[in-house]
């Protein structure tokens, strides 16, 4: 069993606030810093006053990229000091990520049919 | 030197310091199609003014919807990028009212006055690295003591719909003119609108950069819409934000708007529309607008539970 660390979104991101993307990476840099040193990751949300999809796609949702898969992330990435609602938010944007890994060629060419240009 | 040969270049018809009076004018503005249209109108006049005091007539405008603002200060932005002065005469007083309230006039030296009422979330203009400012001005307006009491969740929902579009405008739009914001609650009908405007590309134009696709201004909305589209590059997944905004608008019965370029899509309990105006806006705005007496449960659920 891989030590566990807990990482706190407040401190990496220096505070309250969690929306940008850049902020998102911020976070994910650190989970896979800790994943690389093989240990478990506890994702802490305490004290969050706003939060995302946008930061959580970047901070959360590449991790489903296909770097990890989804056995390794169950078993080394825990998240604690979360409501309901962010929990919820948490899986509508762990789902997206995986359909959005699963079909991006898919949803490319399904729109390099229907171009139809007319506007200069 | 090297701006102004680029704006010449841009209207090789143009003189230096024209003599010629500069004018342009503005009717009744709601948040409607032919509000947005209006604006367009507008901008595309002002675009033929270059180092020019251009007086804009407000004596037709009847009416001004205060969330509008944000649109119209990307349109004086562009103004005043290509080294306008603007002008601003022929205001009645109940628009000078609004928009003296939610300091949009406070640019144009006109003085402010106290929003008495509090139904104002004031007029701002952001640069996109400005996020937490961003949140910290929600934060701060939409828990207003005047505006109506929403349910927690309706708030926090709203709250972050607007920081999503916030962000989207942020990442996405190549603004250089900064992004603008402004909202307005109307205690009579229950409603509370809140507009955000960029002064970028458009989705039309960002979508043929970054993937190489053509499209009319109203597919490229469309394309925004769909689940999973996002023009970012990397291995960030996208295309959630705007799918949870529809989500809870429907929820509300509320409506939301986009005109980018010449795209307008809206969407309400009414139907949907999507289609062109005829002239171009120069940008992306975002409306929303929600039902504030609604005390429905806006707890999100996980896909499985839907």
């Amino acid at each position: 069993m891989a030590e566990r660390v807990t990482l706190k979104i407040f401190d990496i991101v220096g505070g309250p606030v969690w929306v940008s993307t850049d902020d998102g990476q911020k976070i994910f840099d650190k989970i896979t810093a800790a994943f690389k040193a093989g240990r478990s990751v506890n994702l802490s949300f305490a004290n969050q006053q706003n939060l995302i999809t946008a930061f959580l796609n970047a901070a959360i949702g590449q991790l489903y990229g296909g770097q990890y898969d989804e056995a390794f992330l169950k078993e080394r990435l825990a998240f604690s000091d979360i409501s309901e609602d962010d929990r919820a938010m948490l899986e509508r944007a762990i789902e997206n990520a995986k359909r959005y890994f699963a079909n991006r060629p898919a949803y490319d060419h399904a729109w390099k049919e229907v171009v139809d240009e007319d506007e200069e | 030197m090297k701006v102004l040969c680029r704006l010449l270049s841009r209207r090789p018809g143009r003189f230096l310091m024209s003599n010629n009076s500069a004018k342009a004018s503005l009717g009744e503005i709601r948040s409607n199609q032919q509000g947005f249209t209006r604006l367009a109108v507008l901008a595309e006049a002002l675009n033929t003014y270059l180092l020019d005091t251009v007086d804009v007539d407000l004596s037709a405008c009847t009416w001004f919807d205060a969330n509008m603002s944000a649109p119209l200060g990307v349109v004086f932005a562009h103004a005043v990028d290509n080294l306008n002065s603007i002008k601003l005469g022929g205001l009645r007083p109940g628009v000078e009212t609004i928009l003296a309230k939610n300091r949009f006039l406070a640019g144009f030296g006109f003085p402010e006055r106290e929003d008495t009422h509090g139904t104002t979330i004031p007029y701002r203009r952001f640069t996109p690295t400005d996020d937490r400012y961003f949140a910290a001005y929600l934060n701060q307006f939409l828990r207003g003591k005047d505006l109506p009491i929403m349910s927690t969740g309706l708030s926090e929902r709203f709250k972050n719909s607007i920081l999503e579009i916030f962000v989207n405008a942020a990442m996405h739009s190549e603004s250089k003119l900064g992004i603008f914001a402004c909202g307005q609650y109307f205690p009579q009908q229950h409603r509370l609108d809140f507009c955000v405007a960029d002064a970028g590309v458009g989705i039309r134009r960002k979508i043929y950069k970054e993937l190489g696709m053509k499209m009319n201004s109203d597919k490229a909305i469309e394309w925004a819409l769909q689940e999973g589209n996002t023009t970012r590059k990397g291995n960030v997944p996208g295309g959630l934000g705007l799918k949870l905004i529809r989500e809870f608008i429907t929820m509300n019965k509320g409506r939301i708007q986009i005109v980018s370029d010449r795209g307008y899509w809206e969407f309400s309990p009414q139907g949907e529309t999507l289609t062109r105006i005829d002239t171009s806006f120069p940008g992306t705005v975002i409306n929303i607008e929600i039902n504030t007496a609604d005390t429905s449960s806006y707890r999100l659920r996980s896909e499985s539970e839907n």
